[in-house]
């Protein structure tokens, strides 16, 4: 997984060090498209391993050279197998043993608003600020059943990174990110989410 | 059209990318969960009785029958083992003992939920309550099931406090469920594992 990152991040480097000098004051529209990897910041004892299963939708419309608006959609799924253990509730006149798979998914939406720093002639850093909501799924499997709730709740996600400057309709898109919201499972012991998110992916302007 | 084609491929990627776990990589073994009444004393007892026979229950009423036989024996005597090896003394139906066990092997049966104080119809006119009465017994916390494929109930009834009027209260149940096999040896194996662990993950059934 790791070659294959810095393999992209290779490529992106080298077209874009071929590429002409771009400027985000001549576009008004921006298109991306990413792809996620995640990292469970919360709730570690339900789940915390890292999920490559992700990806992003957005949208920014530049309202001035430097500032854009629009919005976004998210996906990911997150699971992890834990072996057979013993589980208890707080009085420990209940207990379960049975190996699971936890399983979290996430579809954040909402809109979004970037600022855009003077980078250069190649490269384009920009931060911004993503608020909306958030869909979550939480699931156990085990054996042949399954416990499952679905719930939303008020999202935060600031991230920052910067557009490599390809063509004029285009670019590659590095950043990160991090999503908190409020989704709650009292069942499963969860009150919030939180993950932080590492993006590869394209823009398409006009 | 290229950015058509981007967003189309994005949509595309949306409702494909939900990755889902590969569940053939659980292991099979039947969740075994054990409940208990936290009011009750389990060093209070000191004999206990289990029928030599399994009640059996499925989806087809007219196959509802109890397994006898070398199958039930090993259940059974899975059973006996923990219960001795923590105290408690085997004795006949007839001596009076202070607790009841009865196991009861489910197949292919839809989800219940028994919710105190309440009567569980299910097993209303099974020949096995007869051992202490013909009176069901009652549950003082609630306990959900799954039927789903297979389960293997045992349940401890307090047949010393049950008084004049019966009141046979189970103070402790354990659902040993899951997928069966299709090999009868591997369903009994894990039941048997399942019974020892019931037992294991409930330190407090002791008589000392």
């Amino acid at each position: 997984m790791k070659t294959k990152i810095i393999f992209i991040i290779s490529i992106a480097l080298l077209i874009a060090s071929n590429s002409k000098a771009q400027s985000s004051s001549l576009y008004h529209n921006m298109f991306g498209i990413a792809w996620e990897i995640g990292f469970p910041v919360s709730n570690n004892d339900f789940l915390s391993k890292t999920s490559t299963a992700g990806g992003k939708l957005e949208y920014r419309h530049f309202i001035k050279e430097n500032l854009s608006v629009g919005g976004f959609l998210n996906w990911r799924s997150y699971y992890e197998y834990f072996p057979t253990a013993t589980y208890e509730n707080q009085d420990k006149t209940q207990a379960v043993t049975t190996d699971m798979y936890r399983y979290i998914y996430n579809l954040p939406m909402g809109a979004n608003v970037h600022y855009y720093f003077k980078g250069g002639k190649m490269i384009q850093p920009f931060v911004g600020l993503g608020l909306g909501a958030q869909y979550s799924e939480q699931t156990i499997y085990y054996n042949i059943f399954l416990t499952e709730d679905k719930n939303w709740g008020f999202l935060i996600r600031p991230e920052a990174g910067f557009i490599l400057n390809v063509k004029d309709e285009w670019g590659i898109l590095l950043g990160g990110s991090y999503g908190y919201s409020t989704n709650k499972n009292d069942a499963l012991g969860i009150k919030s989410l939180g993950d932080v998110n590492v993006q590869i992916g394209f823009v398409f302007r006009n | 059209m290229k950015r058509l084609l981007a967003w189309g491929l994005g949509l595309c990627c949306l409702f494909s990318c939900r990755k889902t776990p590969d569940l053939g990589q659980l292991t099979n073994k039947p969740v075994v969960i054990t409940s208990r009444d936290d009011k009750a004393d389990f060093t209070s007892y000191t004999t206990f009785h289990i029928p030599d026979t399994v009640a059996y229950i499925s989806n087809t009423p007219s196959a509802d029958s109890i397994i006898v036989g070398a199958s039930a024996q090993v259940m059974v005597n899975a059973v006996k083992t923990n219960m001795t090896s923590r105290g408690y003394q085997f004795v006949a139906r007839t001596a009076n003992p202070h607790l009841g066990i009865k196991l009861t092997a489910i197949k292919q049966v839809n989800t219940g939920v028994v919710y105190p104080p309440g009567w569980w119809g299910g097993y209303w006119g099974y020949p096995g309550w007869c051992y202490w009465g013909c009176y069901p017994p009652y549950y003082p916390y609630p306990v959900a099931y799954s039927y789903t494929v297979g389960d293997l109930i045992v349940e401890m009834i307090d047949v010393k406090n049950a008084g004049s009027n019966h009141n046979l209260k189970v103070i402790w149940i354990s659902d040993i469920g899951g997928v069966l096999s299709s090999v009868t040896q591997t369903n009994i194996d894990n039941a048997v594992a399942g019974i020892n662990q019931a037992f294991t993950q409930s330190p407090y059934i002791k008589r000392n």
